[in-house]
């Protein structure tokens, strides 16, 4: 059976929801750290809020549409965010995400709206 | 009105979500969520009443057309109601939230869920402040 709470979680289909609720019961904590998704499908529907240079290599966001709006949420408030899933420096390298949201300041979201079509051509 | 008040005491932990009406219990959003699409095939939570309620997150809560809220804490927020709401993005469609339709909140404590939706809704959220 997969550890959720492994530092390195590869090849596998991880509902995040199960994710939080695994590092809670270890830690307390209502955010995960340092950890990194490698070659994971990884299931929402969640919000989650990339923090602290979270690093994202060759991932899928899921279907956005055509646009990368559809896939973003900006936190109204400055200072706390509630309901979203909060990762601080976690890697996530060919990972691909469904049902699943982001959350950030302004600079996350222009990140994230300049990715570019994976079937633009070269 | 006090968590007490709202017997919160007599809440009992879900077991079973396939249910239209929840009484009294503590819920996880996403069990509701979940238990719908294996149910129905659908994402859009419908037509499902919680009386008296503790619904979890962490969640960002869609509410559509037809849900009424009716003496609900909605969570801690530290007297700003702006950390419970997430803007989208887009005007067309969001991603990651649960989208409820018709759905009734009748004194339920909201724990860890955000709130996202249309303008008018999230404008109506934020007069909750300033009426307390």
């Amino acid at each position: 059976m997969m550890d959720l709470n492994a530092d390195v979680i590869e090849n596998a289909t991880v509902r995040l929801h199960d994710l939080f609720y695994a590092n809670f019961d270890k830690t307390g904590l209502m955010y995960l750290t340092g950890r990194t998704f490698r070659n994971c499908r990884l299931d929402g529907p969640v919000v989650m809020m990339p923090m602290q240079n979270c690093y994202f290599e060759r991932c899928d966001f899921g279907d956005s549409g055509g646009d990368m709006h559809n896939m973003l949420f900006r936190p109204l408030s400055p200072t706390q965010v509630t309901g979203a899933i909060v990762m601080v420096a976690c890697r996530f390298i060919n990972c691909t995400f469904y049902a699943v949201g982001f959350a950030g300041d302004e600079d996350f979201a222009k990140s994230m709206i300049d990715i570019p079509y994976r079937d633009e051509p070269a | 009105m006090t968590l007490t008040n709202r017997k919160a005491a007599a809440r009992t932990l879900a077991t079973d979500y396939k249910q239209k009406t929840f009484k009294d219990k503590n819920l996880l959003l996403f069990e509701v969520f979940r238990a719908n699409l294996e149910q129905t095939g659908e994402v859009t939570v419908k037509g499902v009443s919680f009386i008296n309620c503790q619904i979890e997150g962490p969640a960002v809560m869609l509410p559509l057309s037809g849900c009424k809220f009716d003496d609900c804490n909605f969570g801690i927020t530290h007297g700003d109601m702006r950390t419970l709401i997430l803007y989208p993005a887009s005007t067309e469609r969001v991603t990651g939230a649960v989208p409820m339709l018709d759905c009734v909140f009748e004194a339920v404590d909201f724990f860890s869920v955000g709130f996202t939706g249309q303008k008018p809704f999230l404008d109506s959220m934020l007069e909750i402040e300033s009426r307390a």
